[in-house]
């Protein structure tokens, strides 16, 4: 009876806010917005002004193209740290005819775009270590991005500006498996069982609610009986509203030359026991985790070296900034460089370090922006990768995608390019869990792949026997880096986000971590234009 | 000890172009050497120190002092303790250094020029720090020095969120419990003068003031 009223209620209060909706078009749209900022403050009224198209497009920066540069001097740009949001920075810059100097401090350019391919090194900080891959073409790990997204404008823009090559990426792969150790004693199960599972023990005691009536004041009869169908439609139900079982799991046997046996549905107690749905079950429902992904063919570090063809800048490399100061005409950083310190003046910087790196360069900058700066702090997670003597995932029908676990190493991918081939890298771990990261970080290399490898056999059985070598790449060791996605706390963010979105004197702050997508590469590009729009207005202004 | 003059920059002319940009090349400047400027990552371009990774100012801090704990580290001394988060990101940078290589770092990092940290602590009692601070001076000087013979660190110039984290560290017996490490051990029965936190912002309030 509780629970009826529960529901009742529920439905009422919804339908209430669907009330307000309508009304809204009766407000006007600065009335509506003076309601917004009474209970949400000036980030949400932003916000819905954004939606009711009242700002401009701000959402994703547009893509700008920079006026040509003055004639005579005012042409010298100086990029701290060569990945993707200077070398987008530069391209861009140096179309309209300005100079780029880049200034990076590790030997390679690309920063977080990390591909690892037999015998690179990853500079871990304090414990660098080779990679180990055999050398062929399909045989590496995308160590940084890996997922291109349909929606990321930019970053497809100069995919297909510069002829940068894509290909699928499984993000969600109903035939990979979910494994916890609280649940069906450990023993991992597809997930397209699982998924099937729930989704029918939910829709029965829909549809058993459906058929006491429970909604009879809500809906009509008509809308009512579509309801039911909806439901068992949706978790495959009987004519009468019961789940028992659903080819969608996969059959346990049959389904060719004879027929088709299903699977018993699992133990519903025991699906919630696994925390599977806590997660992975929704994420690829995420906001930039949908279906279909792309990846670039042979490496997402592609995509930056894509650029390069296409620039005239100057990169000095191994070269770590040790201070930046704002002067009436410009910007001199200072960095270090085959031993000693130099210096170079420009007219305008754009800085891409990561800001909690940024604390240890001394610099001239105003109150608030230091402040901001110091405030970021570093997101730490970590990827390990083997190479397998056989792609045994094949035989279990996995190609691509992603299993779930409750170990600590919470992800295993399985690589979507060179499928049949003898070989295979896949990542044995992908974890987003501080605490789990924490603890990779503070193990040896060697331990690391060790703990990986007996974790995983809790999910493939024989894993160990298949590994011939392996590498840990934990973000927030890794030399230039400390982490791999700077952000704020929200009540931070919104102190400090415009702050430091504008330029201190002609100094810019740029890369993902200026955006509200860090840990993308859109973000980074979308910093980069937000700052070129800026640039290319004041220039032209002044 | 530490030379405490600041060194001047000087300009040297220009030597190289790059592009139409015009470099500098900075004299009578210490340069870290190339295989340490990984330390800098974390402790700061000048090794000044780095609040956002929590890494302390070494600038100030002498050659004896940064050997001994970098040994300790290397030999699980310091920085090995479950809850010790910061300390065990530490630990695992030294353990491929050789002995030869911490010294060398020791003997780098030692000259340095002193780079004095900002307070950013606010509200200690200056008064009640002075009094707390009488029982820290016998090993660490009056004007928070350092004393080698003691094995005591400089304090004055230290970040003060550092010397805040590691007095309630040395409290909490994440640092100086180990065997092995004496002067921590001394440290750690010391750190049990002060209180509470309030105490130990009292006295870092106070050390902020012996910086100049
Ligand atoms: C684990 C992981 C997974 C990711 N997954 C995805 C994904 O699936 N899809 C996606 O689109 N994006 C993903 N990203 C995000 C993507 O990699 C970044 O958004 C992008 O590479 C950021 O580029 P940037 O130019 O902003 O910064 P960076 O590439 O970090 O560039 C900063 C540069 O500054 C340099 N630097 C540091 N200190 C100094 C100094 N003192 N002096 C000079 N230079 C210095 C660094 O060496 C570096 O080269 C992922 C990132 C990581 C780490």
């Amino acid at each position: 009876m509780q629970r009826r009223q529960y529901l009742k209620t529920w439905l009422r209060e919804e339908r209430l806010q669907a009330g307000i909706k309508d009304m809204s078009d009766q407000l006007s749209r600065r009335q509506l917005l003076e309601l917004v900022g009474k209970a949400g403050g000036s980030a949400a009224v932003y916000q819905v002004a954004l939606a009711l198209g009242m700002m401009p497009g701000r959402a994703a920066a547009e893509r700008v193209s920079v006026a040509k540069a003055p004639a005579g001097a005012g042409k010298n740009i100086l990029l701290l740290g060569a990945g993707l949001a200077n070398l987008c920075i530069a391209y861009e810059l140096e179309k309209a005819g300005y100079q780029c100097t880049f200034v990076e401090s590790s030997e390679r350019i690309g920063g977080r775009s990390l591909t690892l391919r037999a015998g690179d090194t990853v500079d871990e900080i304090g414990q660098p270590r080779k990679v180990m891959f055999d050398n062929e073409s399909h045989l590496y790990f995308n160590a940084g991005p890996a997922r291109i997204p349909a929606h990321h404008h930019l970053l497809h823009g100069y995919c297909r500006e510069l002829g940068v090559e894509l290909e699928w990426f499984v993000n969600d792969n109903r035939y990979a498996l979910t494994q916890d150790d609280a649940s069906l004693d450990g023993k991992p199960v597809m997930i397209r069982e699982y998924m099937a599972d729930a989704r029918g023990f939910m829709s029965e005691l829909l549809a058993k609610a459906i058929n006491k009536n429970i909604f009879s004041e809500e809906f009509s009869k008509e809308d009512s009986e579509r309801l039911f169908e909806f439901v068992r439609r949706y978790g495959d139900l009987d004519e009468k509203g019961f789940y028992k079982g659903t080819a969608r799991a996969g059959y346990a046997s049959g389904g060719m030359i004879e027929p088709g046996v299903k699977k018993g549905p699992l133990d519903f107690s025991e699906l919630l026991k696994n925390n599977f749905w806590k997660s992975g079950m929704h994420f690829p429902d995420g906001e930039s985790q949908s279906a279909p992904l792309m990846q670039a063919v042979g490496g997402n570090d592609h995509v930056f070296k894509a650029f390069l063809p296409h620039l005239k800048s100057t990169f000095i490399l191994n070269a770590p900034v040790i201070s930046i100061t704002n002067t009436p005409a410009g910007v001199d950083v200072v960095y270090s460089h085959e031993g000693k310190h130099k210096k170079i003046s420009a007219d305008y910087c754009f800085n891409s370090i990561p800001l909690p790196l940024m604390t240890g360069v001394d610099n001239n900058f105003s109150g608030k922006y230091r402040e901001g700066i110091a405030k970021a702090r570093r997101g730490k997670l970590t990827k390990i990768a083997f190479q397998t003597s056989e792609r045994f995932w094949e035989k279990e029908d996995i190609y691509g995608g992603i299993s779930w676990t409750n170990q600590p190493v919470q992800q295993i991918w399985y690589p979507s390019h060179g499928v049949y081939k003898q070989k295979g890298v896949m990542l044995a771990s992908y974890t987003w869990s501080r605490t789990n990261s924490e603890a990779f970080g503070r193990m040896s290399p060697e331990q690391r792949l060790e703990d990986a490898k007996q974790q995983v056999s809790k999910v493939h059985a024989d894993f160990p026997k298949y590994v011939e070598n392996g590498v840990s790449v934990v973000w927030h060791r890794m030399n230039h880096h400390l982490g791999c996605t700077t952000s704020w706390s929200a009540e931070d963010k919104e102190k400090y986000f415009k702050t430091m979105q504008m330029p201190d004197g002609r100094h810019y702050m740029v890369g993902d971590q200026i955006s509200y997508h860090s840990g993308w590469q859109e973000g980074a590009f979308s910093s980069a234009h937000f700052a070129l729009a800026h640039f290319n207005e004041r220039v032209h202004k002044a | 000890m530490k030379k405490l003059s600041m060194k001047i920059l000087t300009f040297l002319l220009v030597v190289s172009a790059v592009s139409t940009l015009s470099v500098n090349v900075l004299a009578q400047d210490i340069v870290t050497p190339q295989r340490y400027e990984f330390c800098t990552v974390c402790h700061g371009a000048s090794f000044q120190g780095n609040s956002s990774i929590d890494a302390p100012n070494l600038s100030i801090l002498s050659s004896t002092y940064i050997k001994q704990q970098l040994t300790n580290y290397k030999q699980s001394i310091r920085g090995t303790l479950p809850d010790d988060i910061i300390g065990r990101e530490m630990q695992p940078m030294t353990l491929e250094l050789s002995a030869e290589e911490i010294n060398a770092i020791a003997e780098f990092v030692g000259d340095l020029p002193d780079k004095l940290a900002k307070a950013t602590v606010e509200g200690g009692d200056v008064v009640r720090g002075r009094r707390l601070y009488a029982g820290c001076s016998a090993c660490h000087g009056l004007k928070g020095e350092g004393n080698e013979a003691m094995k005591a660190p400089r304090l004055a110039g230290q970040n003060d969120w550092y010397l805040f984290r590691q007095l309630q560290s040395y409290k909490q017996r994440l640092r100086g419990d180990t065997p092995g490490d004496m002067p921590g051990a001394q440290m750690l029965s010391a750190s049990q003068m002060l209180a509470d936190d309030r105490a130990i912002l009292d006295v870092v309030f106070y050390i902020n003031t012996l910086a100049n």
